[in-house]
């Protein structure tokens, strides 16, 4: 079964200058379970001994969409694309985010990932408000991942 | 018949000693339930300090991008003014921040000055 997150989670550890950055860590929601980032999830590795968050990626998975840009109708072939977005987070400030972000596109733009085609940079989103519940600063980059979808043979 | 004057002439000399039995009955209150906090101010340590922690009941949900956290507010109660010079006047400010029992309090703002005591609002994150 393709997992996209975890090919995209193993490709970020694989960064050595990421995971320094990333001292809170890379995460999926397999990781975090139900509730997500929060100071009972995970006290003592995303967040500091002030409980004041480290920084850190969360990557999540956007539902994969068609688009027709190659289509096999007999052999039910299709092409889609699905979106990982990379959240980064920091206790203030931009410089881990800008980091990481930087260290993120150079893992992903242009090159493929284990089960997917190209992978490329689809945009930053920095909104300009603070994460009062996790108390940090945020970013979200997005990288646009192209699939084949085909029949499934074995359930 | 009760003379005003007198009586406001007694209770401004008596202001003083108000202040510090009033200190001394808030530092009793702290220790009957003390918490040593140390408080961040920015990125500075404070000095460790000895407080009396209250959450109130209203404990709230919040669903961000990141995850559901969970919140709740609190009242920190300290002391200043206290005639031993050892009990220290608490040192709490808006955004001062700390954490405790696996919980992070931040302070938002400071209740209204009484004599002896020090009342400062959080909002505690879970």
């Amino acid at each position: 079964m393709i997992d996209i997150l975890a090919d995209a989670k193993a490709r970020l550890l694989d960064d050595a200058p990421l995971v320094t950055l990333a001292a809170g860590g890379i995460y999926t929601a397999a990781d975090l379970g139900a509730g997500g980032l929060n100071r009972t999830a995970l006290p003592g590795t995303a967040f500091d001994a002030h409980l004041r968050i480290k920084p850190l990626v969360y990557l999540k998975l956007r539902d994969p969409q068609p688009d027709y840009e190659a289509a096999d109708d007999a052999g039910q072939i299709v092409s889609t694309q699905a979106v990982i977005e990379a959240w980064l987070y920091e206790f203030a400030g931009y410089t881990a985010i800008q980091g990481m972000a930087n260290r993120i596109y150079a893992a992903f733009h242009g090159r493929q990932l284990p089960a997917t085609l190209r992978v490329s940079w689809d945009g930053d989103v920095r909104p300009p408000i603070r994460d009062e519940d996790l108390d940090a600063t945020f970013q979200r980059t997005d990288y646009r991942v192209r699939l084949m979808r085909r029949p499934v043979t074995a359930q | 018949m009760i003379d005003i004057n007198e009586w406001l002439a007694v209770s401004d000399s008596m202001g003083a000693a108000l202040v510090e039995e009033r200190a001394v009955t808030a530092w009793a209150r702290v220790q009957d339930k003390p918490a040593s906090i140390v408080v961040l101010r920015g990125a500075a340590e404070r000095p460790a300090q000895t407080v009396r922690i209250e959450t109130e009941t209203n404990d709230r949900s919040a669903t961000g991008p990141g995850g559901t956290t969970y919140q709740i507010d609190a009242v920190v109660y300290g002391v200043k003014d206290h005639p031993d010079e050892e009990v220290l006047d608490t040192d709490l400010q808006p955004g001062d921040q700390f954490a405790l029992g696996g919980r992070q309090y931040e302070v938002i703002a400071a209740a209204v000055e009484t004599p002896g005591h020090v009342q400062v609002y959080c909002r505690v994150r879970l």
